[in-house]
């Protein structure tokens, strides 16, 4: 690593070494972020397991209920997302300050798919009388379904599962739009090169993060 | 700084910036990967089905903590301080499941008797000491029925219990309760009415009863004392 004398450079605060190091150092402090988020989200995952555990048919049977196919599409929006906002890393290294805007705007497109896709889900969802808690109570008929076969016992807790893991999981994405959004905004003002691209960097780290939740919400909740 | 493979370039000096070609390889390997997990899910694997989704979405994972967020060619600490966050995770799983999955019928223990147990013996030990020695086997005396605070039977039938489920061994839309007392302990039972998809007798449908106990609002409904007499009456038959 070459010695740079980047204490002058404008992005750099007066209480790191260098450019470098500032960027390590906020790199390790989203990393330490991140796994509080993984701590946060594995409660609900272990919750999940534990009622899995004692009411395995119930799962498989409540899962019946939630569409692959609106799953799937989110899963690969996400999967696209992620790809983009890694590119969008790749063209500020490079310099290519229009491509990273295309890509970031891109990155926030498909944010904003995949909440209007789980729009129409919970939507959906809530006009058969699938609530969250008290409130559930399946009934009228969609694709097929019948609805009130569904109203069996636990599997309100397989839905209330859905509803908070899904809803604190789509609550990430739109903080994920807001931080791209604003991203978009000082791309165009071209604050981002190849020697200062750490807002990117980090909120593709926590991008990319949404989308493993995310990973292992769609077999978890729609699959299996 | 066009040459191929992940290499350094920039002011940033210590940066990896990895080529498109590798970020558009693990693109395709997730959405490949997708298409595989949504494929076998369909198909019945039996036992398989659960751990196969969650290998593939593990190995998804994987490419997108390793490439797309470039942990593979990062600075180990933040490797580190994943793994750590990983350890704990496993760690608070494990302890956990050891608990709720190894408890036993600990769960199905109504509210009520929970202050039943802890109040003085001689209140108690009558009440209980005669069903027990019911339960055992086929001596059920009706003097028994006279204990009964609630009448069990009535629940039975209040509840629409007695239009799938004969007392005479018959068999209806749900297997018959004659002997039910012989074959199942109390806890059975219990467990039985409160979770009836737990068990299903072979040649009978899941999810009937269920449907059913949710249309006449059992659960919401029941009584502990309603609901413990509705046992009772079922462990004499």
């Amino acid at each position: 690593m070459a010695h740079h004398a980047s204490h002058s450079a404008r992005h750099v605060q007066a209480h790191f070494v260098s450019s470098e190091q500032q960027f390590d150092a906020a790199k390790l402090g989203m990393w330490l972020f991140l796994v509080t988020e993984v701590l946060l989200f594995s409660g609900m995952f272990v919750t999940y397991t534990v009622y899995r555990v004692w009411h395995p048919e119930v799962f498989a049977h409540a899962s019946e209920l939630l569409d692959w196919r609106l799953g799937g599409l989110n899963t690969l929006v996400l999967l696209a997302s992620s790809f983009t906002v890694a590119l969008s890393i790749h063209f500020a290294q490079r310099n290519e300050k229009e491509k990273v805007v295309v890509l970031l705007l891109l990155t926030l497109l498909c944010a904003a798919a995949f909440m209007v896709v789980k729009y129409f889900e919970y939507s959906g969802k809530f006009a058969h009388g699938v609530f969250p808690g008290a409130a559930f109570a399946p009934h009228g008929e969609s694709h097929g379904l019948e609805y009130a076969v569904y109203d069996v016992p636990y599997a309100a807790q397989f839905f209330s599962i859905y509803f908070v893991m899904t809803g604190i999981h789509g609550f990430h994405v739109l903080v994920g739009m807001g931080l791209f959004a604003w991203l978009v905004t000082r791309a165009v003002r071209g604050h981002f090169s190849s020697a200062y691209y750490t807002p990117i960097e980090l909120t593709g780290l926590y991008w990319h993060l949404v989308d493993i939740i995310w990973i292992f919400l769609f077999p978890l909740l729609y699959l299996i | 700084m066009t040459g191929p493979g992940p290499h350094h370039g920039g002011d940033h000096a210590g940066h990896t910036v990895i080529p498109i070609r590798t970020l558009l390889a693990v693109f395709g390997a997730l959405v490949f990967l997708t298409i595989v997990t949504v494929i076998t899910a369909q198909i019945d694997l039996g036992g398989l089905n659960i751990p196969l989704a969650l290998t593939i979405a593990a190995i998804k994972a994987l490419l997108v903590v390793a490439i797309f967020m470039a942990l593979r060619y990062d600075n180990p600490v933040n490797f580190l301080v994943l793994a750590t966050g990983g350890v704990f995770v496993v760690v608070f799983l494990i302890l956990t499941l050891s608990d709720t999955a190894l408890r036993g019928a600990l769960g199905i223990v109504p509210a009520g008797e929970i202050i039943a147990t802890v109040a003085p013996p001689d209140t108690v030990t009558k009440e209980h000491d005669a069903p027990e020695e019911e339960g055992q086997g086929a001596n059920v005396t009706d003097a028994a029925h006279e204990d009964e605070p609630v009448d069990g039977e009535e629940v039975y039938t209040r509840y629409l219990c007695n239009t799938c489920h004969s007392l005479d061994g018959t068999t209806g839309v749900g297997p018959t309760m004659q002997g039910i007392g012989a074959q199942q302990s109390r806890e059975q039972i219990s467990e039985s009415i409160r979770n009836p998809d737990a068990v299903i007798v072979e040649g009978f449908p899941a999810g009937i009863m269920g449907a059913t106990l949710n249309a006449v609002r059992f659960n919401d409904t029941v009584t502990e004392a309603e609901f413990e007499s509705l046992v009772e009456y079922l462990a004499r038959q």
